[in-house]
């Protein structure tokens, strides 16, 4: 695969949770040192902004070093990013299809993990907002809608992805 | 937050940077290398001498401690040292190669290793020992050829 998604990972052993419970023991101290010193309000727009940005980014490289139609790009990065984060959810695929794929998250560790650390925001900064950044590899011939997730409370995530005809 | 996930140190804190250096960046972007640099160095050397503690636990919070510390935990694929001295009340080695160093090197981002990783372990030694000091005049990440760590057991 690509040195991008490579170094992202890190180490492939490691499984996707405890990558992110590693960057949330982090990143928690220093976001509540920065609420407060900037206020609550201004620290997790900071840190919305910043992670938006750098997984964006992240994902923009990633989709770079694959060679391939938007499409193929996509089904590469999503490929291994299913792979990684099925080990921690339970879910139901409702459609599957050249159209359309309909898959219902009904159990996530991920969010189990920063709700119990009363901090849904940031996971979903740091784990949801990234289905949004893989769809955008697809560059238009993948899209995703999702009305809710499990991370804000929801009893279930809802992904639907649309295939433009190929 | 303290449980400790099983994975080489070197993995952990570079995992660790994946999360913080773009964090660091865009803050310093927005408010400058002042105070908020500040208040994020504070919060790292908080993580840091918490972490010294977990590792007292581990080792024992003495001077052989400490040398059992940087050789199975930094030593382990992270560092090569070499021990120049050391006795009950001092130990003094100087690291020759550093992957830590290597890998924000890599991204151009040295003094933020240094922030976020070489000035760890002063903040670290704190939580460690109350009684044990750190000090240290030079460090691959700045350029030098080795880290010269010397810590002593305070008088």
């Amino acid at each position: 695969m690509s040195g991008a998604l490579d170094d992202y990972l890190i180490d492939p052993d490691l499984s996707l949770l405890d990558k992110t419970r590693i960057q949330a023991q982090v990143l928690v101290p220093v976001l509540q040192a920065l609420r407060a010193e900037l206020g609550k309000q201004r620290a997790d727009a900071l840190v919305k902004d910043t992670l938006r940005d750098w997984s964006r980014r992240l994902f923009a490289d990633i989709a770079r070093s694959i060679d391939g139609t938007p499409r193929r790009k996509w089904a590469a990065i999503q490929k291994v990013f299913g792979e990684v984060s099925s080990r921690e959810v339970e879910y139901e695929i409702l459609r599957h299809d050249e159209r359309a794929l309909d898959i219902d998250i009904t159990r996530c560790r991920f969010a189990e993990f920063f709700r119990a650390l009363d901090e849904p925001e940031l996971g979903s900064l740091l784990m949801c907002a990234a289905d949004f950044d893989i769809a955008a590899a697809g560059e238009g011939e993948v899209s995703l809608e999702r009305a809710q997730t499990i991370m804000q409370g929801a009893p279930s995530c809802t992904f639907r992805y649309k295939f433009a005809p190929r | 937050m303290t449980d400790e996930i099983a994975i080489p140190h070197l993995q952990k804190r570079k995992i660790e940077a994946r999360a913080l250096i773009p964090f660091i960046m865009a803050c310093r972007e927005k408010f400058g290398d002042g105070p908020t640099g500040e208040v994020i160095a504070a919060a790292i050397d908080a993580s840091a001498a918490e972490e010294g503690a977990r590792w007292a636990e581990r080792f024992g919070g003495d001077i052989a401690g400490l040398r059992t510390l940087a050789e199975t935990v930094w030593g382990a694929g992270g560092l090569d040292l070499e021990v120049v001295d050391e006795s009950a009340d001092r130990l003094a080695f100087n690291v020759t190669r550093c992957r830590y160093a290597e890998f924000f090197k890599a991204l151009g981002l040295q003094d933020l290793g240094r922030l976020i990783h070489c000035n760890r372990d002063r903040a670290m030694v704190t939580g460690f020992a109350g009684d044990i000091e750190l000090s240290r005049s030079q460090t691959i990440m700045q350029g030098a050829a080795c880290c010269d760590f010397r810590f002593r057991r305070k008088a």
